[in-house]
């Protein structure tokens, strides 16, 4: 008897034991989390959080002016299980978010991992429509003329007109691998970054081919279109640097210390970036050598420079931000310590509106840095006292 | 009269300093560099870029490089293992012996723990070292789970850490990312989609691995908690096999079916084991010489 009670207790303890620790894991797709992702007009922050809340701030005090979901998710009980039912799409958390979200008139853009563009009504918050592709939505969405085009993790670029919600081209247009890039549209061409290696020019009317060039490494991020050249980073740790029309490869870094993710940064001749090993670099573009000695900061800069007032912004996963002289190269720590540490990583592009810059961290803050100031930290959503 | 001096065993002396020596010396590793650092450089790194190598190497399958990494790591825990199995049999064919310790001196605790060492002592057997190889393979599970993840890199999050973590000079694994890592049609960052056939596939091989590992007891309280654990574990296993990634899982079945391997030819090294089995119930009736039973023989009783 007493050994059977002693049985009964030791297997409620594994199905306790079993039950709290897998709920303390990560799921499939539906769960995966994003980072916090920032985008702005003059007087709002639009942010998704981690959690895949969507939220309107005031860009001075960083009071909410709308939340979607309107009311916000229950609390998990213990480590993962959700007290309540998912509700409804349209009224649930967006997946997990990842790039850049676009600010037009009326609605803001945002592409999920859980594999929708959705289209939130700028004013009120509200979900105006989902449009479903067949995979996640890794980078950000860029609008050219009433069109949006994104590529996918399902390997395709889409083009979207925003008025008919139907494709402007006959089929999306395929890669050989999974995008994660944002494009770079101009009145001909979509550009694109694809993790097959290739970059893609294609005639933004026909979605015709116009010419595709190998960099040897996938790639991760956006490309970057500028003064006939099309400039890119990938996991070889090298900036590759082609030429618009032709695509053939002008010049290449030598191989830097780390994989180049972010958004290279183009001010008149030159080029800022950063590896995710957590080094600045600066070239210039017609004289291809480095403009100063590669810059070190502590953590791995995952998103590209932000320009700031003749210099450059750099977030790190360490919760840190730094402001970067880009004539000289000197640099300053912004934004750092203890409590920013433990807000999370940095990993979604500093934005820049008015003299301020704002950060979205990994763990679903929303701070705003007055560099100007003597304590540069202006607000913080959320904020201490909750509310 | 005089006192008897306590006998001391200098090999035990030599094991018990060298344990110390490491045990300081990790302390003082894990105060100067720092507990995630020394987690990340000897645990994640070599097994992150050890499964990246393997990838690149063998004919970029994950499947492959999932395989001859898990049989690569059951080979390294070989002589572990093999202790631990030889261990646990000498430590069941002593339990007749141990039983008449116990009801020899049931009042005197204190002899009684002294005579079982003495017994353990002279048989050459540590009951304890049974766990090693177990407690050497949690933070290799540890390890993979956060490897598994990274390889694949199905989110960008993943993706960063698998930057982070390759090795700088590592040149072969900027062809190979990113990592192709369906199998079947099942996407191995992902939880088996079906929720049965991996969950099955765990629980069933963990099932059998135990059922081979642990020993006939004649003690029916041991007996009764080795049968709960032996349903446990694979329900567990199963359970987070619906949680964790495909790739994590196959990882477990393949290294279930090594160890069910290495138990076998082990045994077949070795030969049966001779102890007296008793039934959790405690029914007398019910015991069953196994000194020439096969494994199946005892597993009946």
């Amino acid at each position: 008897m007493r050994i059977q009670k002693r049985r009964g207790l030791l297997a409620l303890l594994f199905v306790v034991l079993a039950v709290g620790l897998a709920g303390c894991m990560p799921r499939g797709t539906g769960a995966r989390a994003g980072w916090t992702a920032l985008t702005a007009n003059e007087d709002h922050i639009y942010a998704v959080l981690a959690t895949g809340e969507a939220l309107a701030l005031e860009a001075d005090s960083g009071e909410v002016v709308w939340r979607y979901p309107l009311q916000p998710p229950a609390a998990p009980v213990g480590c993962g299980l959700p007290r309540r039912a998912q509700p409804e799409v349209g009224e649930a958390l967006l997946g997990a978010v990842y790039g850049q979200p676009a600010v037009l008139e009326d609605e803001i853009l945002i592409g999920s991992f859980d594999g929708n563009l959705y289209s939130l009504d700028r004013e009120a918050g509200r979900v105006n429509w989902i449009y479903p592709v067949s995979d996640g939505v890794v980078g950000g969405i860029t609008v050219f003329d009433g069109v949006a085009y994104f590529g996918a993790a399902d390997h395709h670029v889409y083009a979207l007109d925003l008025e008919t919600l139907e494709l402007t081209w006959d089929a999306p247009f395929p890669t050989q691998e999974r995008i994660w890039g944002a494009p770079a549209v101009n009145e001909e061409r979509v550009y694109i970054g694809s993790m097959d290696q290739s970059i893609y020019a294609i005639d933004r009317q026909t979605s015709e081919q116009i010419w595709s060039q190998s960099v040897g490494a996938a790639i991760p991020g956006d490309v970057v279109v500028t003064d006939g050249m099309v400039l890119v980073g990938a996991v070889d740790s090298r900036l590759h640097v082609l030429d618009r029309d032709t695509g053939e490869v002008l010049w290449q870094t030598e191989r830097l210390d780390g994989w180049i993710w972010g958004q290279p940064l183009v001010i008149e001749n030159n080029v800022y970036f950063a590896s995710i090993r957590g080094t600045v670099y600066g070239y210039g573009l017609e004289t291809r050598e480095p403009l100063w000695s590669p810059i070190s900061v502590i953590g791995s800069v995952r998103a590209g420079p932000t320009l700031y007032d003749g210099q450059a912004v750099v977030g790190t996963n360490e919760g840190r931000v730094y402001l970067i002289n880009l004539e000289s190269g000197q640099t300053e720590l912004l934004y750092g310590g203890p409590v920013a540490e433990q807000r999370g990583a940095l990993l979604s592009a500093p934005i820049v509106v008015d003299n301020l810059i704002y950060v979205g961290s990994a763990t679903g803050f929303v701070v705003a840095l007055d560099p100007a100031a003597r304590i540069p930290e202006l607000w913080v959503y959320p904020p201490a006292d909750g509310n | 009269m005089t006192a008897k001096k306590a006998q001391v065993d200098p090999k035990q002396v030599r094991k018990s300093l060298l344990t110390w020596v490491i045990v300081g010396a990790v302390i003082i590793i894990a105060t100067q560099v720092g507990l995630g650092t020394i987690w990340r450089e000897g645990v994640v790194r070599p097994l992150l870029n050890a499964l990246l190598f393997l990838y690149a190497y063998l004919g970029q399958s994950f499947i492959i490089a999932i395989t001859v990494f898990t049989v690569f790591l059951r080979l390294l825990t070989f002589p572990l293992q093999v202790k631990q199995i030889r261990s646990t049999r000498a430590t069941s064919a002593l339990q007749p012996k141990i039983k008449e310790l116990q009801k020899k001196y049931a009042n005197d605790k204190e002899r009684l723990v002294q005579e079982q060492q003495r017994l353990y002592r002279e048989a050459g057997v540590n009951p304890l070292s049974g766990c090693l190889p177990t407690l050497v393979q949690f933070p290799i599970w540890i390890g993979l789970f956060q490897t598994i993840n990274s390889v694949l890199a199905d989110t960008p999050i993943d993706l960063i850490n698998l930057g982070n973590n390759v090795y700088h000079g590592f040149a072969a694994v900027i062809d190979v990312i990113p990592i192709r890592g369906i199998f079947l049609g099942m996407n191995l960052a992902e939880p088996d989609p079906t929720s049965i056939v991996l969950p099955v596939l765990v629980a069933g091989t963990t099932w059998l691995q135990q059922k081979m590992m642990t020993q006939p007891s004649t003690d029916s309280q041991q007996a009764g908690m080795n049968q709960t654990m032996q349903l446990m574990m694979p329900l567990m296993f199963g359970y987070f096999t619906t949680q964790f990634s495909a790739g994590l899982a196959i990882y477990f079945v393949i290294s279930n079916i090594v160890g069910v391997a290495m138990q076998w030819g082990v045994e077949r090294l070795d030969g049966p084991s001779n102890t007296v089995v008793e039934a959790p119930s405690g029914d007398s009736k019910r015991k069953e010489k196994a000194a020439n039973g096969t494994r199946k023989k005892v597993g009946k009783a």
